[in-house]
């Protein structure tokens, strides 16, 4: 078990929340934290991409056909 | 993360949830988010993301590796499968012989969307599709569930 450091009103937040939502241990709460703050930042990820594929008029199938280009490059320059 | 079923992961099935995340791609990312399955991949994977993020669509260096460091992945220097390689020749396209060489090193399946390249992989190593692995997933959970 390791101990973190927060701010009073930070951990009248979090207790709020594992009380509200019924959780026994805030490790299980911060656990769900973590996911969802991982889904969110690849979600932000997806969509920064799907806006510059859309603003290039760039299809998965092209973009799919210049990464094997990449990826002979790299292997040409990696293993060669 | 003991349990939890390991996996090579190709290059396409990366680009197939950035373009979809509501895809069967995007599923499979959501497991490796959960710990049901670890996803790994050599750093000709990371390279070849960050070559295509940069060259084709003009995110710089430093939001390319943002970008990249948000997936739930395992990369793996070629230090750990170079040795590998020469097994991986069951493979007839060379560029693709990492990904295999860094299954037979973690002996572990490989999931990609090119079935068709990796197909003489399957005498070595598992060689997923999607929908089997996703089955595979969706069982362990429902039974970790009951």
């Amino acid at each position: 078990m390791k101990t973190v450091g927060m701010s009073d009103e930070v951990h009248k937040e979090l207790m709020g929340l594992k009380i509200n939502y019924g959780y026994k241990r805030t490790d299980h709460l911060l656990e769900e934290m973590i996911r969802e703050f991982k889904k969110e930042k690849l979600l932000e990820a997806s969509e920064a991409i799907r806006e510059r594929m859309a603003r290039k008029k760039m299809s998965l199938k092209q973009l799919m056909e210049r990464s094997r280009k990449a990826r002979e490059e790299i292997y040409n320059e990696w293993f060669h | 993360m003991s349990g939890s079923i390991k996996v090579v992961t190709d290059t396409n099935v990366y680009f197939m949830f950035f373009y979809d995340s509501a895809s069967k791609a995007g599923k499979l990312i959501e497991y490796a988010i959960a710990g049901s399955t670890e996803l790994f991949s050599p750093d000709t994977v990371r390279e070849e993301l960050k070559r295509v993020l940069v060259r084709e669509l003009d995110f710089d260096e430093a939001q390319s590796e943002k970008l990249i460091n948000y997936l739930p992945t395992r990369w793996v220097d070629k230090e750990i499968y170079q040795e590998f390689l020469t097994k991986a020749k069951i493979i007839k396209h060379m560029p693709d012989r990492p990904l295999m060489a860094l299954a037979i090193a973690l002996n572990c399946g490989i999931i990609t969307a090119n079935i068709k390249d990796f197909k003489p992989a399957a005498k070595l190593v598992k060689i997923w599709k999607i929908d089997e692995l996703l089955e595979v997933l969706n069982n362990l959970r429902k039974a970790k569930l009951s």
